[in-house]
């Protein structure tokens, strides 16, 4: 349904509008570029991050997207996750990066 | 608990910011402050006043706004000369150069690379005249759009025009209604095309017919909360309203009041009237405004004329006001065909100039970026169509001409992933030279949207473009979302996006293998959008195979965006006002 018509928005101030991703199951894998998006929400009170495999893509699943929202606190330990795990590699141009 | 932008709109909105916005050009664009940068630029767009994105700092774009695109050669004239003084960039773009102007979907013009400090001196040419930026942009009624032959169209079925301009003159001109919950939409169409495209619309009036008393009455039916954006597109939806076009000023009054009163101005992903609309339902929305809104009976809705729609609906009759078409009182109008809707300073004024000599002087423009010559008699047509600019603004354009729209793209916008105009105007030439259609049909409708916010109507287009990222070649670059089989007319539907990320320098190829499918598979007579309703998605995106051709894209790396998608070297922004960089303090 909705013909592949992207769920998320998707512009210059998407967090990344190329990932590699995949959708995987027990013994079977859907790999897809993605969207991963993160936004405060409005009322300030948390981080919304959200994920969409590209709807052409997918075999196994349904077209969709997933949300996790996230405290703020939350937030800040996944970005210190994040950044412990990251190799320093630099930016891969995929995105412009949320601003503001 | 209310939002950022909400708290500056309360802050200061509407006519007031006019004057903020003299003194800082005044003083110039130093004399904003770095931390109020943000809510300032947010309020200017209330007078049509665009910051340009970022590396282009203290540049400008300006929208002007007249209600259904009317014009008249002086006023189009004085635009010209305007973008041909005041819309010249640092860099020239390859295609179109520099001084020049944008046709809007929605009957508006925009102009490009002005400096803050001219705002003031252009007002002061252009208002006088009638031509305003105010309620242009920002969380405020838009621009009104109709149709733009409303009054000349010899198969009209109801004039639009007096309530379009009862709209214009007391509600979008009422400073109590400057401050929206959200951008919103108003159109009315009286034609028997549906040219206004309701379905797309906060509120739409469309040509209808009720028996009343024993009398067919002809008037409007009412829709509500439709919009496009590729989140959530939503076709208007019937409030069971018809009326007459003696109360279809109050009706629209009544709904923005309402919308006014209790649209959501905490949630700006959520407040558009489409999702008003979602949230109240229509029977809800009918009871409130009958109850409070209006002091008259609210009759149910009549019989429409939607299957007659022809504009815009990939059936075999389509119309778009391109070509030349008799009026109701024996006279022309003349339809051109602006590719991608630019249209150079010197043309725009050469365009006024035929219409002074040739026609009244009147001019519309249309929701396809195109202006229309009025009331042309039979006696001028032919020194008409045989001046210089109509070779390049033709109306009698090849069929990609005659159908593509482009939104402005990252070339100024700052939500944009990828570059439009320029990258169209080469792939309209390069389709011209190598995709070939079926004799018969005179246009295929590619809209292409520099994202999913869709300004460009791709979800309404025969070929969708959306911007996107795709890695080639180990690089990342711009791509395309490729959809199909859109379109608006009796029954609007959005295009099924059949190749996805197709990085943009194989999407020439793609539509040129797409389009010797349907010269092929189709039927006799068959449009492009009737094709695709009937074609397996697997069958067209196989069809739709992208692929590498001659085809040369202007700026396919560019997807890490440049300060400007055609040049090289640093931006040199923020400038002075006679372009001068402005050296950082630090």
């Amino acid at each position: 349904m909705g013909a592949n018509r992207r769920i998320l928005d998707v512009m210059a101030h998407t967090t990344f509008a190329h990932v590699d991703a995949a959708a995987v199951g027990h013994d079977w894998a859907d790999e897809s570029a993605a969207v991963l998006d993160v936004s405060g929400t409005d009322d300030g009170a948390g981080v919304t991050l959200e994920l969409e495999l590209d709807g052409r893509s997918l075999d196994r699943v349904d077209h969709h997207a997933d949300r996790v929202t996230l405290t703020n606190d939350q937030a800040r330990t996944l970005a210190a996750a994040l950044q412990d795990a990251a190799a320093d590699d630099g930016d891969d141009g995929s995105g412009r990066g949320r601003r503001g | 608990m209310v939002n950022k932008k909400e708290k500056q709109k309360q802050a200061l909105y509407g006519d007031d910011v006019r004057e903020k916005l003299i003194e800082f050009a005044e003083r110039g664009w130093d004399s904003i402050p770095e931390d109020e940068k943000d809510e300032w630029f947010t309020r200017f767009k209330f007078w049509g006043v665009f910051h340009h994105r970022s590396g282009q700092e203290s540049y400008f774009m300006m929208r002007l706004a007249n209600v259904n695109g009317q014009l008249n050669a002086e006023q189009l004239r004085a635009i010209g000369e305007v973008a041909e003084e005041y819309a010249t960039g640092p860099v020239e773009n390859p295609e179109f150069g520099n001084g020049w102007i944008d046709l809007t979907t929605r009957q508006s013009i925009q102009l490009h690379w002005l400096k803050l400090e001219h705002v003031p001196e252009i007002w002061e040419k252009l208002e006088p005249l009638g031509v305003t930026s105010r309620s242009a942009g920002g969380d405020t009624m838009r621009n009104i759009t109709g149709c733009p032959v409303a009054g000349r169209d010899k198969h009209e079925f109801v004039n639009s025009q007096p309530i379009l301009d009862h709209i214009q003159n007391e509600l979008r001109d009422d400073d109590a209604f400057a401050n929206m919950p959200r951008k919103y939409n108003i159109s009315v169409t009286g034609c028997r095309q549906g040219c206004a495209q309701d379905s797309i619309n906060g509120i739409g009036l469309e040509p209808a017919e009720k028996k009343i008393d024993g009398r067919t009455v002809r008037g409007f039916n009412v829709v509500v909360g439709g919009g496009l954006g590729g989140r959530e597109a939503r076709e208007a939806r019937p409030l069971d309203v018809f009326v007459r076009p003696e109360r279809g000023y109050d009706v629209v009054k009544a709904f923005t009041q309402l919308y006014y009163d209790e649209g959501n101005r905490e949630n700006r992903q959520k407040n558009r009237t489409r999702f008003f609309v979602d949230e109240w339902g229509t029977d809800l929305i009918r009871d409130k405004l009958q109850d409070e809104y209006v002091d008259f009976e609210l009759k149910r809705a009549g019989t429409d004329l939607r299957e007659e729609y022809t504009y815009n609906s990939g059936g075999p009759n389509e119309t778009d006001h391109v070509g030349v078409h008799e009026q109701q009182d024996g006279r022309n109008y003349v339809g051109l065909s602006v590719p991608i809707g630019r249209l150079p300073a010197e043309d725009a004024i050469a365009i006024a100039d035929l219409a002074a000599e040739h026609g009244s002087g009147e001019i519309r423009l249309t929701r396809r970026q195109n202006p229309i010559i009025l009331d042309v008699p039979d006696e001028d047509l032919d020194d008409l169509l045989a001046a210089p600019v109509l070779d390049r603004h033709t109306p009698e354009p090849n069929p990609f001409e005659r159908g593509t729209m482009a939104c402005t793209g990252t070339e100024f916008c700052s939500i944009a992933l990828a570059e439009t105009k320029t990258r169209t105007a080469r792939m309209l030439r390069w389709l011209r030279d190598n995709a070939s259609v079926p004799d018969d049909v005179d246009k295929i409708k590619i809209h292409f949207s520099g994202c999913t916010a869709d300004c460009g109507q791709a979800m309404t287009a025969d070929i969708g473009l959306q911007g996107m990222r795709a890695r080639k070649d180990g690089e990342m670059v711009e791509a395309l979302d490729i959809g199909v089989g859109g379109g608006v007319g009796e029954d609007p539907s959005f295009v099924d996006f059949v190749q996805q990320r197709v990085p943009a320098d194989e999407v020439p190829g793609a539509i040129a293998n797409l389009l010797e499918a349907f010269g092929e598979e189709r039927r006799a007579g068959e449009t492009f959008r009737e094709w695709c309703d009937r074609t397996d998605e697997e069958a067209l995106a196989e069809f739709a195979t992208p692929e590498e051709t001659s085809y040369e894209d202007p700026c396919l790396t560019d997807a890490k965006q440049s300060w400007y998608p055609f040049a090289e070297g640093e931006s040199p922004a923020p400038t002075r006002v006679d372009g001068t960089p402005i050296p950082s303090d630090d």
